[in-house]
């Protein structure tokens, strides 16, 4: 058995789409290169629960530090606004 | 040149997202409304000076940090934490991947968001030193591209990258270890249980 998660990850493809885990996922990959890698995931399951995985906790992170803005704080912005508005 | 009628149309919608990242900057919700605030006030006596068509989002942004920066960062008081130990990729998904989905009919997202729950994604994210902290705000909680955070932060594209890559990848072991304290984590089966012997 191996630690790695990706069984295969000395293959070429495999290291090269590990490589672009982070880029793939910020949406700052070349067309052609999001294909490639798009087209290895399809077929490497290790790869492709790697890549889920990393996204999924992006979402988690995104969705659990996602705060209300209290109503009294949008209220006095918007005073403040006003009154700097009558000042100018 | 924008005009500071608009002001409050245009800059209101954004007022969340500039919250949501404030509290994690400043780490506590009375110096987060302050923050903003005050941001909101600097970009509007400022506003005649900005360019409509670009960027409004960014440029509010960029207003908020630069006052952290300014004036909040002094008051925290924490030790110089400007480092960070270096951290294997994928730190988390080697330890906790595939469990996460172990239940039938729910999704990765779900079984992380049980995992980790209120409170410790905001705290680990907290704990990570400024430098980590700020990109991983501007990236993953707010959505903006390298040369938005760049643009932001006043610092190179390639400096925004490497933090980045550093700061998740210590927001990941901070997870893990809240995790394990938690005792969240099923324990690992006994060697040679169940185990399937590698043959697959």
């Amino acid at each position: 058995m191996t630690d790695d998660p990706c069984a295969d990850v000395s293959s070429g493809e495999c290291r090269e789409a590990l490589e672009g885990l982070y880029l793939y996922l910020d949406g700052h990959l070349t067309l052609e290169r999001r294909t490639i890698i798009k087209t290895h995931l399809d077929l490497c399951g290790h790869c492709g629960s790697t890549f889920e995985f990393e996204f999924e906790l992006r979402q988690v992170v995104s969705r659990r530090c996602s705060e209300q803005v209290p109503g009294q704080l949008k209220a006095r912005i918007f005073q403040a606004i006003v009154e700097a508005q009558r000042d100018c | 040149m924008a005009d500071q009628a608009t002001f409050a149309d245009d800059a209101m919608p954004l007022m969340s997202g500039l919250y949501s990242a404030a509290i994690r900057m400043t780490r506590n919700s009375t110096d987060a409304e302050d923050l903003v605030q005050e941001t909101y006030l600097k970009a509007f006596r400022a506003y005649e000076r900005f360019e409509v068509g670009t960027n409004l989002k960014a440029w509010m942004y960029r207003i908020l940090t630069n006052t952290y920066i300014n004036a909040y960062r002094k008051k925290q008081r924490r030790p110089d934490e400007s480092d960070i130990d270096e951290v294997e990729d994928l730190y988390l998904y080697r330890r906790i991947g595939g469990a996460e989905g172990a239940v039938l009919g729910r999704s990765a997202e779900d079984e992380l968001m049980e995992l980790f729950g209120e409170s410790e994604i905001k705290v680990a994210l907290e704990d990570l030193p400024d430098h980590y902290r700020m990109p991983v705000i501007l990236a993953d909680v707010e959505g903006f591209a390298y040369k938005e955070i760049a643009e932001i932060l006043d610092v190179p594209i390639g400096t925004v990258m490497s933090r980045l890559h550093r700061g998740r990848k210590q927001l990941q072991k901070r997870l893990h270890s809240f995790a394990e304290e938690n005792r969240l984590l099923p324990d690992p089966e006994p060697a040679g249980v169940g185990v399937d012997s590698g043959a697959s």
